[in-house]
């Protein structure tokens, strides 16, 4: 089945937030098809959270709506919400209570049986601690915590914000797999994130919100494509000189150059690679090691997002 | 209801573990006691004094110390996880807003009539073994109006809970509706009637007996003199319910609970209204 016929998950119709005379989201449109990963990007203040927000029904919109299903967040909140779970940026529990506790608490609110909160508590690497205050947990333990409330009922939609924030490398791991895995077994997931890396290894699909305003979404390849992002060469050349540099800048594809110690990277298009690995030798250059890279997410994010 | 009753089950589970159930039932015992041994001493008496006694001079501290309660339990109930940002997932579990409204009064209102009711339990058992005679059936609707009245005071301070953005706004507020009431509102009747020269047992006095029931302290302490005869000792700021022996026609306990109840249901009606279209 092609993406484009799979029904949608998320429907983000024209919306638009304003908090104090303050443009949060303007006119924002997304269409999440289900069994999608997508992720959302943006830099501080772009507006993420807000739309996070109402897609969940946290926030009523200035103007627009947001399905899930085809069902509005706010006129059947208690149907569609059975159906999603969410990860907030900001993870947070009822102290005094334990670990095992918040999760029964929120177990009965989904109407899920209870024997399933023991088992993501383990699954998350939380076992030994289930039963400590979540006061006494650290920010890492608590995302975790935050990872299994979320899963909770293996809901078909998925809402994450900031998944890996406070996580150590073991734990962005423990998150990372658990995101493919249920999105293998048919879970459509939405993430938004800070890290492009995290963004760029699981999502199928990518927008980015700049000032309010969606500015780009279809995958990464596409986006860097009609972007014309050139891919880098990287030459390590023991023997670099500005007379190399100046060879260079004349190869016709050449777009751009930095020089970093005795590294130049060369912005280029694939064809155009050996032309310049030839003229380097041609003017004297000790070429050691060549690396090539593509059009990476940062790219993309950083063309989007600049200015 | 499935939602409401887990709402009140986990409010009542925090409150267990921050012990403020506990503490709340400590202090209404040393209350109760305490009363009953001055009630004793104004008699000339040794041991613990008669109900009646009794009733009085805890009023001289329950009116005051049930209003704080409820508004200690409530200020932060709605603020205080949007501060903390459990709100937000809880929010995004399917649970409407006005479950969480009636899950959190439950729960809260469990607690506070919990501590109450162990609080006053204990010391009427403690009074009961050294007084004779003591008709429990007074102590008991005694006991049933205090939590009417910390009940009143934590539907306010959820309605401000529900409303302000910030939780040191919500305790402030809710504090000074708290002296507004319990103090200010009889001082102010009492200035009114002085100023006027309106005679207490006059008919023109009427309409500040009815002022008087505007303030749910005030209602609480007529309601406690009209049942028991007894009367709040040394408090000018009891406004119109000292003058238990001029109250007028219209002044019934039928009247005064249910006014109590209405305060209750207004204030839960706009802690939803506000918190309905609230962003989280």
């Amino acid at each position: 089945m092609n993406t484009s016929d799979k029904p949608t998950a998320i429907q983000v119709n024209n919306l638009t937030k304003v908090y104090d005379r303050s443009l949060a989201v303007n006119n924002l449109t997304l269409n999440i098809k289900k069994g999608e990963i997508f992720g959302f990007l943006g830099p501080n203040g772009a507006g993420k959270t807000t739309t996070i927000k109402a897609m969940l029904g946290l926030i009523f919109a200035t103007h627009g709506n947001v399905n899930i299903y085809g069902y509005d967040i706010h006129r059947y909140a208690k149907y569609v919400k059975k159906y999603v779970g969410y990860l907030p940026e900001k993870v947070a529990f009822y102290d005094n209570l334990t670990g095992l506790q918040n999760l029964h608490f929120y177990a009965e609110l989904k109407n899920v049986p209870k024997s399933e909160c023991y088992q993501l508590i383990k699954e998350m690497g939380l076992g030994d601690d289930l039963n400590k205050k979540v006061g006494k947990y650290s920010k890492g333990m608590l995302q975790r915590l935050g990872m299994a409330r979320a899963i909770l009922g293996t809901p078909p939609i998925l809402i994450l914000d900031e998944p890996s924030g406070g996580l150590d490398p073991r734990g962005v791991k423990l998150i990372r797999d658990k995101i493919k895995q249920l999105n293998q077994a048919g879970v459509t997931i939405f993430i938004s994130s800070h890290i492009l890396s995290e963004i760029q290894a699981v999502c199928t699909q990518v927008g980015i919100i700049n000032k309010g305003v969606l500015v780009a979404q279809d995958t990464v390849g596409v986006l860097s494509k009609n972007l014309q992002i050139k891919p880098r060469m990287i030459l390590e050349i023991t023997n670099l000189s500005e007379k190399i540099i100046q060879a260079v800048h004349g190869i016709e594809g050449v777009e751009k150059i930095e020089v970093i110690s005795n590294k130049l990277e060369v912005f280029c298009l694939p064809e155009s690679r050996a032309k310049v690995v030839i003229e380097v030798y041609k003017t004297g250059g000790n070429i050691v090691n060549i690396q090539t890279e593509e059009a990476s997410l940062e790219d993309v994010f950083m063309k989007f997002t600049e200015g | 209801m499935e939602a409401i009753l887990s709402i009140a089950k986990k409010e009542v589970m925090d409150n267990i573990r921050t012990k403020g159930i506990i503490i709340t039932t400590i202090t209404f015992v040393t209350i109760a006691i305490i009363s009953s041994l001055m009630g004793a001493a104004f008699k000339g008496s040794s041991g613990l004094g008669n109900l009646r006694m009794t009733v009085s001079i805890m009023m001289m501290f329950i009116q005051y110390v049930i209003p704080i309660i409820g508004v200690m339990l409530g200020y932060a109930s709605i603020v205080g996880e949007a501060e903390s940002g459990t709100l937000s997932a809880f929010i995004a579990f399917p649970v409407t807003r006005l479950e969480i409204i009636i899950g959190k009064f439950l729960g809260l209102g469990l607690v506070l009539s919990a501590s109450i009711f162990l609080g006053f339990g204990i010391a009427g058992i403690i009074i009961g073994v050294s007084v004779s005679n003591v008709d429990y059936g007074i102590y008991l609707l005694y006991i049933l109006y205090s939590i009417l009245l910390g009940l009143v005071f934590l539907s306010i301070s959820m309605f401000f809970s529900s409303i302000l953005k910030k939780r040191s706004t919500a305790l402030g507020i809710s504090i000074f509706v708290w002296s507004f009431f319990s103090f200010l509102w009889g001082i102010m009747l009492i200035g009114l009637m002085v100023a006027n020269h309106i005679n207490v047992g006059s008919a023109d006095a009427g309409g500040l007996f009815a002022l008087n029931l505007f303030s749910p302290a005030q209602t609480y302490n007529a309601l406690v003199a009209l049942s028991f005869g007894a009367q709040p000792l040394f408090i000018p700021s009891a406004g119109m319910s000292t003058f238990a022996d001029n109250f007028p026609d219209f002044y019934n306990t039928g009247l005064l609970v249910f006014l109590m109840f209405l305060w209750i249901l207004i204030m839960l009606i706009f802690s939803y209204l506000s918190f309905k279209y609230r962003d989280v």
